[in-house]
């Protein structure tokens, strides 16, 4: 998982996993931990960077989660998709405008909601959280972002055949009231705009 | 482990028991308003799905530490384990082998007998279905949601025995509601 954040404030984010994790925040910093739940900080001198996040063992990300951070601008997994089994969060994030997941197809639950400048969101292959252990059938929601109807089509366009009885909500953001929900429909999903 | 709130009580939201066909006669019955939204414009479903044949129980509200009293609608434990693992074979479109099952412990197959805990807790069989509803206000009969598409599993005599063991305290707890007549007041 690489992201790019730019600024000189703090950078925060969490993570689960069930192997080791580095960190490797691209100021020449290098930060290590346990499997686990990890809490990541980080201050940066003013520049534009690159950190990355990545398993150093064999294991699962089970739950990666970026809220409230002001400085990240987009967020790349481009991890092997057996790699991520958890629950994938963006929320708050003022400046973010791309995530971009290469492959999504074996992630449990994906909510990217309520980033104010957000305008492009990859998830190719997500099928929704109803196979997953404490699926209590809730929505994956990526409202309240700046998507046009161009974006939120494209990302109906990448979701999956929905497990069954899955929810995508798009509303909130200014595409909503004109972007085509039969694209997800017809793969099985409710969508709520 | 989660609770329905209604204004008079709360009712346990157990998984495979009903939990669907309860949380819709919830909303139209006490939250109207939430069964209107999802009812309208704003909401899409896929070919041959509407409001009533969706799965609605997300937009109940619900609470872990129920502060009335509690309804219990309880299901013979072996049935209702088959009908959980037959569903999570459907729903995730893998085959998942009972031991496997019983070891994630998914949702759909969590044991009934510790949504008990509390006082002021009256447990209904299955075929008290009725009285429950009655006690709850709810329409009877509820309506049919979610009602199981894929075959249910024939078990093998270990396979039996895992699910015995398993939920030891919900076949204990099931012939007790058996005992006095499909109502039990717990504890």
């Amino acid at each position: 998982m690489t992201a790019v954040v730019v600024g000189t404030q703090t950078f925060t984010f969490t993570t689960s996993s069930t192997a080791p994790v580095k960190v490797e925040w691209g100021d020449g910093a290098v930060d290590t931990a346990a499997a686990g739940f990890n809490n990541w900080s980080h201050t940066y001198s003013a520049g534009t960077y690159m950190p990355q996040a990545e398993l150093t063992g064999a294991g699962q990300w089970t739950n990666i989660t970026f809220s409230s951070n002001s400085l990240v601008t987009t967020i790349d997994c481009t991890d092997e998709p057996a790699s991520f089994t958890g629950n994938f969060g963006v929320s708050s994030c003022s400046a973010l405008q791309t995530v971009n997941i290469e492959d999504a197809s074996n992630y449990s639950i994906i909510n990217i909601a309520s980033n104010a400048a957000l305008a492009s969101i990859a998830i190719p292959g997500y099928r929704g959280q109803t196979g997953t252990s404490s699926s209590s059938l809730e929505s994956s929601s990526f409202s309240s972002n700046n998507l046009n109807s161009g974006a939120i089509n494209a990302l109906f366009d990448d979701l999956g055949t929905a497990f069954p009885f899955e929810q995508v909500i798009v509303s909130g953001n200014p595409g909503a009231a004109t972007c085509n929900p039969s694209i997800a429909t017809s793969k099985g999903w409710a969508v709520r705009t | 482990m989660n609770y329905f709130i209604l204004p008079h009580c709360c009712i346990a939201a157990i998984g495979k028991n009903a939990h669907s066909a309860i949380a819709q006669a919830i909303l139209r019955r006490y939250y109207p308003e939430i069964w209107a939204e999802i009812s309208g414009p704003h909401y899409h479903y896929p070919e041959g799905h509407s409001t009533a044949t969706w799965l609605w129980q997300s937009k109940v509200p619900r609470t872990q530490t129920p502060d009335r009293p509690v309804l219990a609608l309880l299901r013979e434990p072996l049935e209702r384990f088959l009908s959980g693992l037959a569903w999570l074979r459907w729903s995730r479109q893998v085959e998942i082998s009972v031991e496997a099952a019983l070891t994630e412990s998914p949702f759909e197959l969590w044991p009934q007998a510790p949504y008990l805990c509390r006082l002021n807790t009256i447990a209904y069989a299955f075929d008290r279905t009725d009285y429950f509803c009655a006690a709850a206000q709810l329409e009877y009969p509820l309506p049919h949601v979610n009602v199981g598409v894929a075959p249910k599993p024939v078990l093998a005599d270990a396979d039996r025995d895992l699910v015995w063991n398993h939920y030891a305290d919900d076949f204990a707890l099931y012939e007790q509601l058996q005992d006095t007549g499909g109502i039990l007041l717990w504890p």
